[in-house]
């Protein structure tokens, strides 16, 4: 017992100078590359645009303007904190990806909690009853099942705990924490062969309409792999093309759409006709026929006036 | 003394309920209580600064005058954005005599593209900061292009519309806030 005393306290001292030792190599940590520190701040932060990416992970413009800022305010001597506190100002809280500590979401911190510690009385009031049960001369099997019992309401509370964390995450995250298997690169093929040409021509669309060309170029891309003569993609697909400079691409893409009638005819068109101007093409004959067949088209004032002042 | 048979019904009924909470908790805020967060962000705080160089190679400072300032956040690039460019310009030609502004902010734009679109829609009053890395459109929020803020003569946000937007839209705005 002595002997056993008289180790205890080079042991510990040996641990305690370790730890000091480690305490001060990981504080004397060499400070990383800015782009590593706009990386780990960026990873930190949600995409307001985007379905379930980081700013780190998302390639929309927004993320983009957003590593900016980040770079920005790191490169004038703010400190990661700073930066998160001066993005929660501008987008609420929830632009940060871990959910925080405060109103609702501290439901998701406190109720696997909550769950546990009630599961744990339960197991233990189960199991007194159980033990209980077992010396009464009318439950002779009571002690053995008692004992699985106790097991199973062990495993069943474990189960409680992990849904009581996952269920409200799974539920409340999709939107902000999960991930977007359609949109990102990433997307695990299972989910990305289910989607349909339509399914690509939509999401084409979607990220159109925020501001992401080369993301809806991908997914009309991907329409074509599966439907070549899809006028809805060529048209789209055109449309981003024409809007990129390719013009010759564009013009190839929508002529076959262009000439007969069908739905996407007055937009394969304009794009046609947009195209031939690029090029410096006759190109007055194709918009008028685009504004014959959709005199209303967002576009046509436009076009009229492009027209006149030709 | 509560009896423990009714001790392990009275936990588990508990146990139940709270993770009855728990999912409730969690449709509750994916149903737009965040949503709703980032969309409200910035609304009746004072607005950010907005200063920089136009894309008519002016410069601009947004400054409280007693007046309503639209600020719309835009790029040549965006479909949407170029469908709104000719009632933008309209609505600023009509707010004008009421006081009313219009301030657009071009963000991450090539400014060829961008003179072309106004000059296309007629557009060139249109005042337009130039926001080349975005730095500006995030200053203000922008969860993406177009979007429109509301500041009201004393420089509070006072309503942002996500996506393009209406001329009865700008309309009510100028209604309520002017």
């Amino acid at each position: 017992m002595v002997v056993t005393r008289r180790l205890w306290v080079p042991v510990v001292a040996v641990l305690v100078a370790a730890a000091a030792v480690a305490a001060i190599v990981l504080t004397h940590e060499p400070t990383p590359p800015l782009s590593t520190r706009v990386d780990r701040v960026a990873k930190t932060l949600r995409c307001p645009a985007c379905n379930g990416e980081s700013v780190a992970a998302s390639d929309t413009p927004i993320a983009r303007s957003m590593r900016a800022e980040i770079t920005h305010q790191l490169k004038d001597g703010r400190s990661p904190d700073q930066v998160r506190a001066w993005f929660v100002d501008r987008y609420g809280a929830d632009i940060v990806t871990t959910p925080s500590s405060r109103g609702p979401e501290l439901l998701l911190w406190a109720l696997p909690i909550g769950v546990l510690v009630l599961g744990g009385a339960v197991v233990l009031v189960r199991s007194r009853r159980r033990t209980t049960s077992a010396g009464e001369p009318t439950a002779p099997a009571a002690a053995s099942g008692g004992a699985l019992s106790g097991r199973r309401v062990l495993v069943a509370v474990v189960v409680c705990a992990v849904a009581g964390a996952a269920v409200p995450a799974a539920v409340a995250l999709p939107s902000r924490g999960g991930t977007d298997a359609a949109r990102s690169s990433g997307g695990t093929a299972s989910t990305s062969d289910r989607l349909g040409p339509q399914d690509w021509v939509r999401l084409g669309r979607s990220l159109d309409s925020r501001g992401d060309p080369t993301g809806a170029e991908q997914a009309y891309r991907r329409a074509l792999a599966l439907a070549p003569n899809n006028d809805a993609a060529r048209t789209g697909l055109a449309f981003d093309l024409l809007r990129r400079g390719h013009l010759s691409a564009a013009e190839w893409l929508v002529r076959p759409v262009a000439g007969p009638a069908g739905r996407y005819r007055p937009l394969a068109l304009l794009v046609l006709g947009l195209a031939q101007r690029g090029r410096g093409e006759p190109f007055a004959p194709t918009l008028r026929r685009f504004l014959r067949l959709a005199p209303d088209h967002p576009a046509a004032a436009q076009v009229r006036r492009l027209l006149r002042s030709r | 003394m509560i009896r423990p048979r009714h001790l392990f019904r009275l936990l588990s009924v508990a146990t139940g309920v709270l993770l009855a909470v728990g999912v409730l908790a969690g449709l509750t805020l994916s149903l737009g209580v965040h949503g709703e967060n980032t969309h409200r962000a910035l609304l009746g705080e004072r607005a950010p600064a907005l200063r920089g160089s136009t894309l008519d190679g002016s410069s601009y400072v947004l400054r409280p005058t007693g007046h309503l300032t639209l600020v719309n956040i835009w790029a040549a690039w965006c479909a949407p954005c170029r469908d709104e460019i000719p009632l933008l310009a309209r609505a600023a030609a009509d707010y004008r005599s009421q006081g009313v502004r219009l301030v657009t902010v071009d963000t991450r734009d090539g400014p060829v593209a961008a003179r072309a679109l106004l000059s296309d829609a007629n557009a060139q009053d249109l005042v337009a900061v130039v926001d080349p890395h975005g730095r500006l459109a995030v200053s203000w929020g922008a969860t993406g292009v177009p979007e429109t803020v509301v500041v009201d003569g004393q420089g509070i946000v006072r309503a942002r519309r996500i996506g393009a937007v209406s001329r009865e839209w700008l309309d009510s705005q100028v209604r309520r806030w002017s």
